[in-house]
């Protein structure tokens, strides 16, 4: 603690950005923090999640610049929850939804001065590995069972955990990833990921 | 992770899709600083806030106590003692004052405990409304009003006349008169 309050002078006071180092406390832990005024709780969930919200807002917008809008926004978005924020599940679980609507938002923003034509519920394909056979592949899948499968597979989050971030049943996201991963074994190109 | 989990678990699948859709861009330290101020600025504020309610409570506080000082400094005096009047006489406004006082739960001197029961109620507002219309003379005191004789005055000249009724011995009756009028010839 001491050596948080340490970095958190020596930042102020040489006004540079030095990450914070991990704070050993759990989101829960910091939450609660965060919800009796500490800044430095904030700020360490701000450096635990901004590289999975940038990667997911880049995921959802296609645009680096937009993604770190997306990121900015949904902290902001987080930072106005304290105090009273009730984290009943994980971070990841409360912030997916964020990031989602905020990417959609900046997107229809932008298209409104850019004249972009993609639909905005919709995830445009990687930028960094459009070539990628595999990312084709899925791209193909359809809007609904491609999401569930980079949740679970990119982001990580359990099955009831897919079914808080979207707001549907344990069942629906079972469902969906059956019908999404039995699609994929179906092509030969990509029957090698299924082999333990 | 749950058996239902295990059940979607393919780890290669999951790495394959990691690297590919999982982007490492640098933030920008100015973005960092951004969110570094909000952060401070937010819970500064919150800090202000609760400071300016603390500081509201205390002075509503204050306000309230010093209410409640003024009101009970301000408190109406007990009523004067038998207040009756030049001639010390209970009258129905005496009755009348005592109910106000009673009704506003004031404190209402001891003197008005007109049947000695040790309370000031109702009651003694009775009986100073009775004592105040009792023709008695120890009830009405020693400063009721002279009697005639007391005043020197046997007869009462002039009060048939004064009432509005004629007088006899001195009625003229313009009738009579007239009939006793010799007309000349």
């Amino acid at each position: 603690m001491v050596r948080i309050f340490y970095l958190a002078e020596h930042v102020k006071l040489r006004g540079v950005t030095v990450d914070p180092p991990n704070d050993p406390r759990s989101d829960q832990d910091l939450v609660a923090a965060a919800n009796g005024g500490d800044p430095s709780a904030f700020d360490a969930l701000y450096h635990r999640h901004k590289a999975w919200v940038l990667s997911l807002a880049t995921r959802f917008t296609g645009d680096a610049d937009q993604a770190l809008d997306v990121l900015q926004e949904t902290f902001i978005y987080l930072l106005s929850k304290f105090p009273g924020f009730k984290l009943t599940s994980r971070l990841s679980t409360f912030l997916y939804p964020a990031v989602k609507n905020i990417s959609i938002a900046v997107r229809r923003k932008s298209a409104k001065f850019g004249g972009g034509q993609q639909p905005f519920d919709t995830l445009p394909a990687p930028v960094a590995a459009r070539q990628n056979e595999l990312v084709a592949i899925v791209s193909g899948l359809p809007e609904t069972h491609r999401e569930v499968v980079l949740m679970r597979f990119v982001d990580g989050l359990s099955l009831e955990e897919i079914g808080v971030a979207l707001g549907i049943p344990l069942g629906t996201v079972k469902s969906r990833l059956h019908n999404a991963l039995a699609t994929l074994r179906e092509d030969p190109r990509v029957q090698r990921f299924f082999e333990p | 992770m749950t058996d239902q989990n295990d059940e979607f678990d393919f780890p290669k699948l999951g790495d394959a899709l990691s690297a590919a859709y999982t982007h490492h861009a640098a933030i920008p330290t100015s973005v960092d600083d951004a969110m570094r101020a909000a952060a401070t600025e937010r819970f500064a504020q919150r800090r202000r806030m609760r400071l300016m309610a603390r500081w509201g409570a205390g002075l509503a506080a204050g306000i309230a106590a010093a209410i409640v000082i003024m009101v009970s400094l301000h408190r109406p005096a007990p009523v004067a003692p038998l207040a009756r009047g030049f001639d010390q006489q209970l009258t129905m406004i005496d009755a009348l004052t005592l109910a106000k006082h009673l009704a506003a739960k004031e404190s209402i001197d001891k003197s008005w405990d007109m049947n000695g029961d040790g309370v000031i109620d109702q009651k003694d507002v009775d009986a100073v409304a009775t004592i105040s219309v009792s023709l008695k003379p120890r009830v009405l005191g020693q400063h009721s009003l002279p009697t005639l004789q007391q005043l020197g005055i046997a007869h009462p000249v002039g009060l048939a006349s004064a009432s509005g009724m004629p007088a006899k011995p001195n009625t003229v009756s313009l009738a009579k008169s007239a009939d006793k009028t010799e007309v000349p010839q």
